[in-house]
């Protein structure tokens, strides 16, 4: 304990040099203003922005590019609750009731859930990552190609759990987004599949273009459809920020979706990215009333959201621990590294205990950083909502097109954004909802890919899945899921899942 | 969308859901789509997997998702078939394909597009999409164009530093080596600017809105 | 839009003057040099695109933005850095081949994007001999061959053995499908005559991860990605993949010295120019990269990195593409790995 005291202060030591606080400030700053911009990411901005980081001293420049990545985490929830677009895959979980609070005109209480539950979370994390940080990575040693595919299909039962109309339709477009995910150039034979010799889809589709496209531009189109609707978004305001009430209400999420999202963060296998869904699962059961989610219900903010961060946060310990980025902005931090002459590894805690205690203390005080920044941005946000429709559209559409140009310079992406954007109007219009193909799609990539390489590993034999205790687990855990989200709306409420389907 | 054709089934006789109904046809028709698209790929074995044995019993997978939801739109009642607006969807696909054939040179066959920038395409985007709704007023979306335009130069170009091209590819190579990129971004954003004020002292008489949108977007 | 004109017409205005301007210059740089040595001068008059076709935080990223940063500074103009990613690295490496010679989008090519690639690929698109003009020879990157602390094999020798007497009973993982890491398990392979199951993974970190974990037992890595694991007891380096052995490892062998004569491979950067640019800016850039490369940080920085400076003249490069895709080609065909 007396280790974790003098690390600590080691770490503050170093994060609250004048230099650093102002780094951590200009990334916490940076990152939210991209995670609001829709379609702008942060893998595109970390990039850029790696040459200006030369001339930095190693740990401030590593404290800079991380507010960056945690700032734009958050600034993604923002653009999901007021125009219901997910800027990652994470913050497709907050689209779901976050916008609806924002259409009943609760968006300032949306926004300020999700802050203060983020910055819980980080907190929570933080302290976790000092804690406990090194010991942990060892859960993240048991976790192999079998035991990622069991949380993958975890993940999938979530999707059909959180499916807020009918459950068959949720379980087709789940297989499409598996489908969709299947198209490029295959891992392990490098087979082009499903690419009809197209040059843009060779390597896949980018899952900000689905995303924009079935949710940005689906939802302009809706929203141009029925005049009414979106009017409501803009009338009543209501107040600003939670109350007591809502506080209270959101207690009890804040502090589940920590706790899920900090121990799915640490897997390397990008795990994080399962804890906005997990959290949204835990809340829907648990709730009293489920019926009230997707609806605007305050807990399936502020559970996803803290899960979001907190997974955010310790997703950084198989990278300052073992050396291994669980995703594609850590592989980027791993390159900053680099350039720094820091060779990431299982070394970077006892040989640069600076870089890695100072990093830990700018985390947190990052995420008070955000809070200072985001919460009185709220009101701006709010009265963003207040611009005529007509002007808003336009906005957003350009953002998006220029959001996504940036990510791979390919003028084809803008293009797919429109085509999925039709196929996204479509589907609403025949009762389908977009968050379930586009959780498939995350997990089908990641599924694919483990279920493929455990089978080669165990050389075919489909029993590797049983035998693996944890594997076993998570399977088991499943199907009790799945039987206990289906057999009650079958019983209880047969007719509205089939009316419905 | 094919699905789209499927409108005119029968309408509410033996058919208790037809939203059901064309949805579930849509569905079968992408599983049949995928194992066409499919079906060239090697399915390989539990051991060794190929790259077809996914998309195969994924597409079966939504197939017979298809086909239930068929029967079920049989046998319960649901949703009538939801009508369609057209000039959203073309009006703003129109807006995203201006935007992508401008921001960079683009050639598809025989029909090649110069590199006009983010100072032609952010506009082009901004003006034709506008025209989605009946509501759209030219100057409005002028005055938004010209802002927003100068203002994501700035975000994108100047501060973020984001590989965009901002300007013509013509007018770029014209330029080359007398003034820096960065420089020239500030004036063109600058005479934005002014063109956007310029219209919005001219109108200023006419309606207040206008003024409230620009700068708030611009914060964006 | 009546408004928008007069800012219009400033901007012709400026255009012409700016033109004189750039004559001027021009004109003023005329009585000072001559011939090649002008376009020498004159060359980087705007920012130079450095292309690097794989993703940024990757090992040829780090090489190229090292390199950029110190090219930048000689040459007077800014080098960007732009990734082009995609394809296995074919997407950026296109797009240079089918840039204007001019020398103003250069390409940091590496062994996939000029030698294992063309062979790889059966539908070709651009040929890395005839589309590009070599620039130097930047730098070169051993390889290694990793393994779980807990395998019993230590040595070349010892894990020759344990694959052959359990044949097909073992696992190695590489960072993907058709790259340097993967050939040079399926040249081992060959040389050695033995059997084991290649595992592609998404990039070298999450194969790492199951190699430390014991999942995967055995990897073919870049040396500079696995050198902390091997520092920190966390893997066993059994050999480097070199000729030589790697100066901040010297107390590893080499495959070659250590049972199988003959055997190299490694992972190279270099950079290249579009087909028919001009041998002056050819020169220009040769001079900057040669000149970063002496650079005392970028050496450090190399080193710390573990890769080995080269900075190599256009025409050594040339011969060092030649002989790399004459030394692959043997290897892809067995391994089987063409596609479309």
């Amino acid at each position: 304990m007396s280790d974790l005291v003098s690390n600590l202060g080691l770490g503050f030591s170093i994060a609250l040099s004048l230099q650093n606080l102002a780094l951590c400030f200009l990334g916490c700053l940076v990152g939210t203003l991209i995670g609001v911009l829709p379609g702008v990411g942060p893998i595109a901005t970390i990039a850029m922005l790696l040459p200006i980081t030369f001339g930095l001293d190693p740990v401030g420049a590593l404290i800079m590019l991380a507010g960056i990545y945690y700032g734009a985490q958050y600034g993604g929830s923002t653009t999901a609750i007021l125009v219901n677009i997910p800027g990652e895959a994470t913050s497709v979980i907050t689209t779901l009731d976050g916008h609806q609070m924002a259409r009943q005109g609760r968006a300032g209480i949306a926004l300020g859930i999700a802050a203060i539950g983020s910055f819980c979370a980080g907190t929570v994390a933080t302290m976790l990552i000092a804690a406990i940080g090194a010991p942990l990575t060892r859960l993240a040693l048991v976790f192999g190609p079998a035991e990622y595919f069991a949380l993958m299909v975890m993940g999938l039962v979530f999707a059909v759990v959180l499916a807020r109309g009918s459950i068959l339709k949720a379980v087709a477009m789940i297989l499409v987004g598996i489908l969709l995910a299947t198209v490029g150039t295959d891992l392990e034979t490098g087979q082009e599949r499903l690419t009809f010799g197209f040059a843009f889809l060779t390597d896949g589709i980018d899952f900000s273009v689905l995303a924009m496209g079935l949710f940005g531009i689906a939802e302009i189109l809706r929203n141009l459809d029925h005049t009414e609707t979106r009017d409501v978004v803009r009338q009543h305001i209501g107040r600003l920020l939670p109350g007591r009430e809502d506080l209270r209400q959101a207690a009890g999420p804040i502090l589940r979706g920590t706790a899920i999202g900090s121990m799915l963060g640490i897997l390397p296998g990008n795990g994080a990215v399962l804890g906005p869904f997990a959290a949204y699962t835990v809340e829907k059961r648990i709730a009293r009333d489920p019926s009230r989610f997707g609806r605007g219900a305050i807990e399936g903010v502020a559970g996803p959201e803290s899960a979001n961060n907190a997974g955010a946060q310790t997703s950084f310990i198989p990278l300052l621990t073992l050396g291994i980025p669980p995703n594609a902005v850590m592989a980027l931090m791993v390159g900053a590294m680099t350039i720094h002459g820091i060779v990431p590894g299982p070394g970077v805690m006892t040989k640069n205990p600076n870089l890695f205690w100072g990093m830990i203390a700018s985390m947190w005080l990052g995420n008070l950083m955000l809070l200072v920044i985001n919460l009185p941005l709220v009101g701006v946000w709010v009265r963003l909502l207040k611009v005529p429709y007509r002007l808003m559209f336009p906005a957003i559409l350009m953002f998006c097109a220029i959001g996504i140009y940036s990510i791979n310079a390919l003028p084809t992406d803008v293009m797919l954004i429109g085509v999925f954007g039709l196929i996204g109007y479509v589907l609403i219009k025949f009762g389908f909802e977009p968050a379930p193909l586009l959780l498939g799609f995350v997990l089908g990539k990641l599924m694919e890919e483990y279920l493929r390489r455990a089978l080669t590993l165990s050389r075919g034999d489909a029993m590797v899945f049983l035998e693996r205790p944890i594997c076993a687990g998570l399977f088991a855990i499943s199907i009790i899921m799945l039987v206990a989200a289906l057999m009650p709306s079958l019983r209880r409420s047969r007719d509205d899942v089939f009316s419905e389907a | 969308m094919s699905e789209l054709d499927h409108g005119r089934e029968p309408g509410r006789g033996i058919v208790r859901a037809p939203q059901s109904l064309v949805a579930g046809l849509g569905l079968v028709a992408l599983a049949l789509f995928g194992l066409w698209a499919g079906s060239d790929l090697p399915q390989g074995t539990l051991r060794a997997m190929g790259p077809g044995l996914m998309p195969r019993w994924l597409s079966i997978g939504v197939g017979i998702c298809g086909l239930a939801l068929v029967a079920v739109s049989f046998v319960r009642d649901g949703e009538p078939l939801a009508g369609a607006a057209w000039r959203g969807p073309v009006v703003v696909t129109l807006a995203i394909l201006a935007f992508a054939v401008t921001i960079r040179p683009f050639s598809l066959g025989p029909v090649a597009t110069p590199g006009l920038g983010l100072i032609v395409a952010g506009p082009l985007a901004v003006i034709v999409g506008g025209y989605a709704t009946p509501e759209a007023r030219l100057r409005e979306l002028l005055i938004l164009a010209l802002f927003l335009t100068a203002g994501c130069m700035l975000l994108f170009g100047d501060l973020l530093n984001l590989p965009i091209p901002i300007f013509p590819v013509a007018l770029v190579d014209a330029l080359s080596g007398t003034l820096s990129s960065r420089t020239l971004l500030r004036l063109a954003a600058g005479l934005l600017c002014v063109g956007g004020l310029a219209l919005l002292v001219l109108g200023r008489g006419q309606r207040r809105e206008g003024v409230d949108v620009a700068t708030h977007s611009l914060t964006t | 839009m009546v408004d928008g004109m007069p800012g219009r017409r400033a901007l012709v205005r400026r255009r012409g003057f700016l033109g004189l301007t750039l004559a001027g210059a021009c004109l003023a740089a005329l009585p000072f040099t001559a011939g090649a040595a002008r376009a020498q001068a004159t060359f980087p008059t705007r920012p130079i695109t450095l292309i690097v076709p794989f993703a940024a935080g990757g090992s040829t990223d780090v090489v190229a933005r090292l390199v950029a940063q110190k090219m930048s500074e000689s040459l007077g103009q800014q080098v960007v850095v732009e990734n082009v990613v995609g394809a296995g690295g074919n997407v950026g490496a296109s797009r240079v081949a089918k840039a204007d010679p001019d020398g103003y989008a250069i390409l940091m090519g590496t062994v996939a994007t000029h030698a294992l690639n063309p062979l790889i690929l059966k539908r070709k698109p651009y040929d890395p001999i005839a589309d590009f003009a070599p620039v130097s020879l930047l730098a070169v990157v051993p390889n290694v061959l990793v393994v779980n602390p807990n395998l019993s094999a230590k040595t070349v020798p010892e894990l020759i053995a344990l694959l052959k007497a359990e044949p097909g009973k073992y696992n190695y993982a590489s960072s993907g499908n058709g790259t340097p890491l993967h050939l040079s398990g399926e040249l081992f392979k060959s040389m050695a005559g033995v059997q084991m199951q290649h595992i592609p993974y998404r990039g070298a970190g999450p194969a790492l991860n199951d190699v430390v974990a014991g999942q995967v037992p055995i990897m073919f890595d870049n040396l500079p990605s696995s050198s902390e694991f091997i520092r920190a007891g966390t893997l066993r380096g059994v050999a480097v993949t070199t000729k030589e052995r790697a100066p901040s490892f010297p107390d590893m062998p080499t495959i070659a010295e250590a049972g199988l004569p003959g055997y190299e491979t490694y992972t190279w950067n270099a950079l290249f120019a579009p087909a028919k640019t001009p041998r002056p800016v050819i020169d220009a850039l040769n001079a900057a990269a040669l000149k970063a490369l002496k650079d005392p940080t970028v050496i450090e920085r190399m080193q710390a990195f573990s890769a080995t400076i080269v900075g190599s003249s256009p025409e050594t490069l040339a011969d060092h593409v030649k002989a790399e895709a004459a030394k692959w080609a043997p290897v892809v065909k067995e391994a089987g790995v063409q596609t479309e």
